[in-house]
């Protein structure tokens, strides 16, 4: 990993265009500015992982019975609002 | 066009169904072109099925019927990688996750997808929103009367 040393208000940047800057420096937290081209997308990391592992885990549970019941409860329940 | 599902089923599509997510989708990044397969047994989920993996088969559901305090607003910027600038004309759908050992069915409201219908492009995204989230259980009790 490459490992930077940067004071508030300085930059680093990735690539031609992926500006990082640091904003503010607190006890516990960093505050960071990202200049990004819109197609990149930027996320907190474990966001991202919570969102890989719900994806993998819809796709991973062989559900056709679990959601067969609860597309029953759903519709059951919608009825029910009517 | 033809594929054959991991149980062996076979689902029949044409050309102009498949949505293309440039991106991916999180967990699965290689995976491009999907198809919606829609099935009586399980309404309202819908197969989010990927075509050149078929067994990549993610259970998704219109969230607004079933929650709905959904009113997410998203960043301009993903939204513009398909051509939309809000979620109204575009199909949201979110991922949802049955475990077969009975434990709760969740959907994930932290991450949804979101396919401009007219392209047929999609992206699926992560809300700004603090309060979405990514393990939200599915209101299955009846309602009371």
């Amino acid at each position: 990993m490459l490992i930077l040393t940067r004071k508030p208000g300085e930059k680093i940047i990735i690539g031609h265009n992926i500006e990082i800057e640091i904003l503010a420096v607190g006890a516990d937290q960093v505050r960071i500015g990202i200049n990004a081209p819109r197609q990149i997308s930027v996320y907190r990391y474990e966001l991202y992982e919570a969102a890989q592992a719900a994806n993998r885990a819809a796709a991973s549970q062989p559900a056709r019975e679990a959601l067969g019941e609860a597309a029953k409860k759903l519709r059951k329940r919608v009825k029910d609002e009517e | 066009m033809k594929l054959k599902t991991e149980h062996g089923q076979e689902i029949e599509f044409r050309e102009q169904d498949i949505i293309t997510f440039s991106e991916g989708i999180f967990g699965f990044p290689h995976l491009k072109r999907f198809v919606l397969v829609r099935e009586a047994e399980i309404e309202p989920f819908i197969w989010l099925l990927g075509v050149d993996e078929p067994y990549c088969a993610l259970p998704v559901l219109d969230p607004r019927p079933t929650f709905s305090d959904f009113n997410p607003h998203p960043d301009a910027a993903p939204l513009g990688r398909i051509g939309l600038d809000s979620f109204e004309p575009a199909l949201v759908l979110v991922v949802v996750v049955a475990p077969t050992d009975g434990a709760t069915v969740t959907a994930n409201l932290l991450a949804p997808i979101v396919i401009n219908p007219e392209r047929m492009i999609g992206i699926q995204l992560i809300l700004s929103d603090h309060r979405a989230r990514a393990k939200e259980p599915l209101p299955l009790a009846a309602v009371a009367r």
